[in-house]
């Protein structure tokens, strides 16, 4: 059973290259840095829309690049996509599910007010992080340990 | 869900990634059936048995448990 809705093997390697400068853009993001050419401040076109006028984009630039190179990474191919890799990747869904929901569980017991909403946003991204991390270590290291069988 | 697949795999003399290679999926996941770890769909234990030529049920075999 082919699975049509993931993503070329290529992607992977896409979504690696396009993750460090995405992270270190929202790094240096929340220390203050900005691209101009994405500032909107006195654009005649952002006049005219009027919503945008007073803003500058440099933080949805990051934040876009991120969500993209983790859902490159989580959602490629494997070099050899088969009916159980399809099997593990459905078990690292549903457990990268559980894992988020205790998180979310311990967010709502121990966080309170603004920093609550912020680490609200942060869990989409947490989600793809810990379905990479049981998918990859699942698909490649624990088979690693049976490589000698043949 | 008990099998005899390394058994089979050793009378026609093939490596787990020969195997593998022949109908199409990974050589871990040839290791995990015969391991016990992994239930092949029925697409694919139609496909060994073809392999083999022989029925499936002479190598998957249901336990007591199942």
């Amino acid at each position: 059973m082919k699975n049509k809705l993931l993503l070329p093997a290529s992607f992977r390697i896409a979504g690696l290259v396009l993750l460090l400068p995405s992270l270190a853009l929202l790094i240096a993001w929340n220390r203050g840095f900005e691209f101009g050419f994405l500032d909107t401040r006195g654009a005649a076109a952002a006049n005219l829309v009027g919503f945008f006028n007073d803003y500058n984009f440099t933080n949805e630039l990051a934040i876009l690049g991120t969500l993209a190179s983790l859902t490159f990474i989580a959602f490629a191919r494997v070099a050899h996509e088969d009916e159980r890799s399809t099997m593990v990747r459905l078990q690292s869904l549903q457990l990268s599910h559980y894992c988020n929901y205790l998180i979310l569980a311990g967010l709502v017991v121990f966080v309170n007010g603004i920093n609550f909403l912020l680490c609200l946003f942060a869990l989409p991204f947490l989600f793809l992080v810990t379905f990479i991390v049981i998918f990859y270590s699942r698909w490649y290291l624990l088979p690693k340990f049976a490589a000698h069988e043949e | 869900m008990k099998n005899s697949l390394k058994v089979e795999r050793a009378i026609m003399d093939l490596t787990q990634g020969e195997l593998a290679d022949k109908i199409g999926v990974s050589r871990q996941t040839i290791h995990a059936i015969e391991a016990g770890k992994y239930v092949p769909s029925t697409v694919l234990a139609l496909k060994l048995a073809r392999l083999f030529g022989k029925p499936v049920e002479a190598f998957f075999m249901l336990e007591s448990t199942d």
